[in-house]
């Protein structure tokens, strides 16, 4: 279980959360709100990526996570097979490979990850993430750049590969997300 | 479009070479100016002697030897200030001394401490660790902060965080190190030739040219010393090619 209790954050006089508590249990979540509402502040701070001014973040000892980041951060000049089994050691090339064929054409196996389009590039980002052998899978606006059919199919897909994670997925369009838990962050009082 | 650019590279080199003939024709005097016939004479003449071959050899690997040296203590000491600051603030007045004292001054010191026999590979070696260190360390520096917070989470292991993350980075500058490096070196080493002479050495060479006023020995050399220096630097850039495809 990940808890956020009376979190604070703010970046230099700008407070992004302020006193906000969460809990994600087991199941999936989807934290909501505008742009700019700190909803990746608030998985960079579960991430242990940045610290709380106030309040406390508790995530269990040895939490593995797998991400799939706001930008796709990929190895741009390295293909889109070693994009994936770079961070996943245990994966095998042929379920790499069955993974990624799943959301993206065949030719796109040989070519290097700065070749792809934008949605193809977020659909790889979503691939990694979700065949990392973790405990808890975080996504921060996965279907960015993805047209209705590719995001209904990276929805299945995300669904498919879960296995009974922890999910907490980020997203200002809701469609087709109702099956998850709403967490709302509200704008703070500056 | 390569061939083209080739036949254009030579036809520029073959132009200089004419105004370097027609210049000594006009001068008139080999001692102040021999043209680019009389160099490749003396060229020619030099070949004949095993010990022209001694001589190029020998300088060319006590300056890679001292290149090879000061790039490595460039990059540890670049990787150990990458990964604590108090050793870049301690290096950085220490470096930026090393890059502003004059060569010369490098080669005096080299010969009072360790003689004429390795005062190349010492000038050569200190020429070549600024340059690594500040083009290593500025490398890693700029190395993306985000991909390396992607390799945290992920708790990517360390030689793959180097392949995929670290290299790609720094991979610019180290051929930029190279180049600049091996350069320097050559000029460097050579001038330390001239002043301390060890034996067989391209150094030695120039610096009995001189004494006999026999420009076109010296030119002849100088031509050594310009092939060698380029001919090294292409090996050693196919070389990190290859290796950081």
């Amino acid at each position: 279980m990940i808890e956020l209790v009376n979190v604070t954050k703010s970046f230099d006089e700008n407070k992004v959360l302020d006193s906000f508590s969460a809990v994600f249990d087991e199941g999936k979540y989807l934290l909501k709100g505008p742009s700019g509402i700190g909803k990746t502040t608030c998985i960079r701070l579960i991430l242990g990526l940045i610290d709380p001014d106030e309040g406390e973040v508790r995530v269990p000892d040895n939490t593995r996570f797998a991400v799939c980041f706001q930008e796709n951060r990929l190895f741009e000049k390295e293909t889109v097979l070693t994009n994936v089994t770079a961070v996943n050691e245990n994966i095998s090339i042929t379920e790499a490979t069955s993974a990624v064929l799943e959301l993206l054409p065949p030719d796109s196996l040989s070519k290097k990850a700065g070749e792809l389009s934008g949605g193809m590039k977020r659909r790889l980002a979503v691939i990694r993430a979700m065949l990392h052998d973790s405990d808890c899978v975080i996504l921060d606006e996965p279907f960015t750049g993805l047209d209705d059919a590719s995001r209904s199919k990276t929805i299945s897909f995300i669904n498919g590969r879960l296995n009974g994670r922890l999910l907490i997925v980020t997203s200002h369009d809701e469609r087709g997300l109702s099956d998850l838990q709403a967490v709302n962050i509200d704008s703070p009082e500056n | 479009m390569k061939a083209k650019k080739y036949i254009r590279t030579t036809l520029i080199v073959l132009i200089w070479l004419v105004i370097w003939q027609v210049l000594a024709l006009a001068v008139n005097n080999s001692i102040l100016l021999s043209g680019p016939v009389e160099t490749v004479e003396a060229l020619i003449t030099f070949g004949a002697t095993p010990s022209f071959y001694l001589s190029v050899g020998i300088t060319t690997g006590k300056i890679l030897l001292g290149f090879f040296l000061g790039g490595l203590l460039g990059s540890v000491l670049a990787l150990l200030s990458y990964r604590i600051n108090i050793v870049k603030e301690f290096l950085s007045p220490f470096v930026s001394v090393i890059k502003s004292i004059p060569v010369v001054s490098f080669i005096i010191i080299a010969l009072i401490w360790a003689g004429s026999s390795n005062v190349t590979i010492i000038v050569s070696a200190v020429i070549s660790f600024p340059i690594f260190y500040k083009n290593l360390l500025e490398g890693l520096l700029v190395t993306d902060p985000k991909m390396l917070e992607l390799a945290k989470v992920y708790q990517m292991k360390t030689s793959k965080k180097i392949r995929y993350i670290y290299l790609p980075s720094l991979t610019p500058h180290i051929k930029s190190a190279i180049s600049l490096a091996i350069g320097m070196a050559f000029r460097g080493g050579i001038t330390a030739e001239v002043v301390g002479q060890p034996l067989k050495s391209i150094g030695n060479g120039l610096y009995r040219a001189k004494i006999n006023l026999a420009t076109s020995e010296m030119l002849a050399w100088t031509l050594v010393a310009v092939l060698s220096a380029f001919l090294v630097e292409k090996l050693i850039s196919f070389i990190v090619k290859k290796v950081l495809k």
